[in-house]
């Protein structure tokens, strides 16, 4: 190789090199749109401008971060709001599907880099409103005047006074919202079993704790292998869920409400939680509570409950007709996997709680193009009657029909249970979901829908009316939410950490004098008196 | 006499005169400082957060000075300190028992006699370190289930109860390590299949002569010819005592063993990034890293005194 040519073989590679370090330093940003599956749709936009009223408002585009779980991917083909709102407000999502494994640390950074998408689906209210304060999210009140639907959804809907930090401080849009009548997204935990398996053994639902000892124990015989009592949960959802059978008023963070003092206190002091922890751990111990229900996962959890090694469980609303439906798919033709309410002892109820929040929120960014227009959408899409509909079910006669106020699920063949229909229309849990006032009169239709199916049925009938009112939502802020956030990462680890050691036997019972104490040391009192004074 | 007066003149013709000259190659040195400085360096200039209280809308540095209250905050923390024995406990375990089992693998190796047995083991060993963390994990929990795990299979023949060996907190550290040990032995014991290599086989050969056996020669010859890769690597992993891996933790942790689960990684991820309280969480990396760089310092002193080894 000549002199030359080496030279011209150097100045190439160091200029290449040069163009991978600086490529490496940029920011991509470029690259990173085209790799988003984009929910505009482009392609029948045309069409939607020449048929819309809209078509004089220049179409507009808002990008909007999106949890996506593995098993209900996004479907920009299929979800029916992406198509409704581009015919109606000429606005368009593009949706950023982010794994929701990963979708909490994600949106952090984008919070922490001051560099959020126009819409942030699912955000913690307490960050919403402590980032909203500092000036991240638009403060929606500034809008109010212009949507009529949301300022009356404020003045009826009791869960919409907590979204609002102060009295002209709105930042947090309610996006998976409870509803009585439906019941599915106003339930949180149900208890079920192995129906099938009940009625061939004459075994009834229980009623009691004692009942419910021994259905277990019945299965148990039945299958002296198994370990009839599965979950996935963890265990202060278990007890949230049982909590109203023993008379209280259960938080996931170990406090009980007292309505009548109207103030929160320690559920590690009260005789109906620790007749909890005492039951559980006695099915524990006779080998009626998964010995690893404290580190199965979901997958484990359906292996078990399917393949019958597990005969009843925790879970939620949709839970019956969905493994019933996997059961039958796998060739078990006689599974039924039923809802059943949870037992109760003296001085308790049969209830489950009803939910009075939302599950989760949406966060507007504050230097989002033309907020008026989004405004505009988000008051006929979340706090109007039509738009409820269209989070809740969808579209009319696509994935729903209706008899005035009377909703009927429509199945097909690659949505054949109300979990898959959501799927698929981006519906219901999706949180894109609002509710109007006057929504709270609709009901769903399970007493004389055919086409739904028994396990559904059942489930709607059973818990028709059980709830029971759940204690009240506290918001934190400022050094309140630094001991919540304080009391998240030390406090409950810990406390779940040491219930989970009492029921396994771990730690015996006759120490829980002791673990108080220890709570108290490790500032548990505090916290609940920093929940107090937030409350009052 | 040449050579000295040829580097005075060098000297005398200054960087610029080198600069011009070899500047193709400073340019290629460039990249990877380039590289350093922007990739390790700048990122530092954050460290600074874990002095104010960070909020995203105003910037790092705009945001305000808070001194070292977070430090005292988290010092004076029954959880910290938890988490601290923790991820020291977790450590000093793993450098006690993953340091020597590569080097003992490698000498083991290193006096099988079979080419083809010995590069057959050799590959086997290495298949761990590929296999990735998440799914590693994934197996160490189906083979240690106490339903349905292969281990508990065969401990049911000899009529031993199931074990929760994933829920139970004094089994942690043991699956931690061991699960280590299975995945890097192959693969570390590279570097002294490496150094064992350019041992001189003369010193073998002199020590057959003069009647060594195996074991002498392996304890006379081979370790010693061993020991300065020996000791940077124990340096390194010294310096290293800290990080426990980060993504195994959060993995294998689950709430029924979070007491000897939580480490500093994993503490500063809740606590930093989920919790979004990104201060406290800067302030409790800050220290570990400190701990990390006195102790890699400290290590580095000793092994020169007593081996004449070091990393600088």
């Amino acid at each position: 190789m000549s002199k030359k040519m080496k030279q011209l073989v150097a100045h190439v590679v160091v200029v290449v090199m040069m163009s991978l370090l600086l490529g490496g330093c940029s920011n991509g940003k470029e690259t990173k749109v085209e790799n988003q599956p984009s929910s505009s749709t482009a392609d029948s936009s045309s069409k939607v401008e020449s048929d819309s009223s809209e078509t004089k408002r220049e179409p507009i585009t808002y990008t909007l971060m999106f949890a996506e779980h593995p098993s209900q991917p996004f479907k920009p083909d299929t979800w029916v709001f992406l198509d409704v709102i581009k015919e109606k407000f000429n606005v368009n999502f593009d949706i950023q599907p982010i794994p929701s494994s990963s979708y909490t640390d994600k949106v952090n950074m984008a919070i922490a880099s001051n560099s959020i998408t126009d819409i942030v689906n699912s955000v913690d209210l307490n960050t919403l409103n402590d980032m909203g304060g500092k000036g991240m999210f638009l403060n929606l009140w500034d809008y109010i005047d212009q949507m009529p639907n949301a300022k009356k959804a404020f003045d009826t809907i009791d869960y919409m006074a907590p979204c609002k930090l102060s009295d002209d401080q709105w930042y947090a849009i309610p996006s998976k919202v409870p509803h009585a009548n439906m019941m599915k997204m106003s339930i949180d935990f149900i208890t079920m079993a192995r129906g099938d398996i009940m009625k061939d053994n004459g075994l009834s639902a229980p009623k009691t704790f004692d009942d419910l000892y021994g259905l277990l124990k019945s299965f148990k015989d039945l299958s002296p292998k198994s370990s009839p009592w599965v979950t996935r949960l963890g265990v202060n959802n278990m007890l949230y869920c049982l909590a109203p059978g023993v008379g209280i008023t259960f938080d996931t963070d170990y406090t009980v409400y007292d309505f009548n003092a109207k103030s929160f206190s320690s559920a590690l002091t009260d005789e109906g939680f620790r007749y909890l922890v005492e039951f559980m751990n006695k099915c524990y111990k006779d080998g009626l509570l998964d010995q690893e229900y404290a580190i199965s996962d979901t997958k484990q959890w359906e292996d078990k409950i399917v393949s019958g090694k597990g005969f009843f469980a925790i879970d939620y609303f949709a839970r019956p007709e969905m493994m019933t439906n996997a059961a039958r798919t796998a060739g078990n033709n006689e599974y039924v996997l039923e809802a059943m309410l949870p037992p109760a002892k003296e001085g308790g109820e049969q209830k489950v709680y009803a939910k009075n929040e939302a599950v989760s929120y949406q966060g507007i960014n504050a230097k989002v193009k033309s907020p008026e227009r989004l405004m505009e959408v988000y008051d006929w899409w979340f706090f109007s009657e039509e738009g409820s509909l269209l989070g809740f079910f969808g579209k009319e006669d696509v994935s729903y029909t209706r008899k005035d106020k009377v909703i009927s699920y429509k199945y097909s063949e690659d949505a054949s249970n109300i979990n898959d229909i959501a799927s698929k229309y981006g519906t219901d849990y999706y949180g894109f979901m609002g509710l109007a006032p006057g929504f709270f009169d609709y009901t769903i239709n399970y007493k004389n829908d055919e086409s739904m199916s028994d396990a559904l049925k059942n489930t709607f009938a059973v818990y028709d009316g059980q709830t029971v009112e759940n204690r009240p939502v506290v918001i934190y802020s400022g050094d309140a939410l630094e001991a919540r956030k304080n009391f998240i990462t030390n406090l409950q680890p810990y406390l779940d950490n040491e219930i989970n050691k009492f029921i396994m036997g771990v730690r015996p019972l006759s120490e829980w004098d002791a673990f108080i104490k220890e709570c108290n040391g490790k500032e548990f009192n505090n916290y609940i008196e920093t929940k107090n004074s937030v409350h009052k | 006499m040449q050579a000295t007066a040829n580097s005075y003149v060098e000297k005398k013709k200054g960087i610029l005169y080198f600069l011009k000259r070899d500047w193709m190659l400073y340019l290629i040195i460039s990249i990877p400082i380039i590289h350093t400085f922007i990739f390790k360096y700048c990122p530092m200039g954050g460290i600074v957060i874990a002095f104010k209280q960070f909020n995203p809308m105003v910037g790092i540095f705009k945001s305000d000075w808070v001194g070292v209250k977070y430090f005292k905050q988290f010092l004076s923390d029954s959880t910290f300190w938890n988490v601290f024995k923790n991820t020291i406990l977790l450590s000093i375990y793993n450098l006690l028992w993953s340091t020597p089992m590569p080097i003992f693998f490698a000498l083991m190796l290193n006096e099988v006699r079979s080419t083809r047995f010995k590069k057959t083991i050799q590959t086997i060993s290495y298949l761990p370190y590929f296999v990735s963390t998440v799914v590693m994990v994934g197996i160490i929990f189906q083979i240690l289930s106490p339903t349905t795990g292969i281990v508990n299979h065969i401990l049911s023949l000899f009529h031993i109860p199931p074990i929760m060996f994933m829920g139970e907190s004094k089994w942690f550290r043991t699956i931690y390590i061991a699960s280590g040990i299975w995945q890097g032995t192959g693969y570390s014991a590279i570097m002294y299949f490496a150094a064992l290599t350019n041992i001189d086989q003369e010193l073998y050969e002199a020590a057959n002569i003069d009647g060594a056996g195996r074991w002498g020669r392996m304890i006379h010859i081979t370790l010693p010819g061993i020991m300065p890769i020996i000791a940077v690597m124990f340096l390194l992993n010294i310096g290293n005592v800290l990080q426990v891996s980060f993504e195994k933790v959060i993995l294998m942790q689950k709430p029924i063993t979070i007491d000897v689960a939580e480490v500093i990684n994993s503490y500063v991820y809740k606590r930093g990034l989920v919790g979004m309280d990104y201060s406290y969480g800067t302030a409790v990396g800050l220290f570990q890293s400190i701990i990390s760089f006195v102790l890699l310092i400290f290590a580095n002193k000793i092994s020169k005194k007593l081996s004449e080894t070091s990393l600088w």
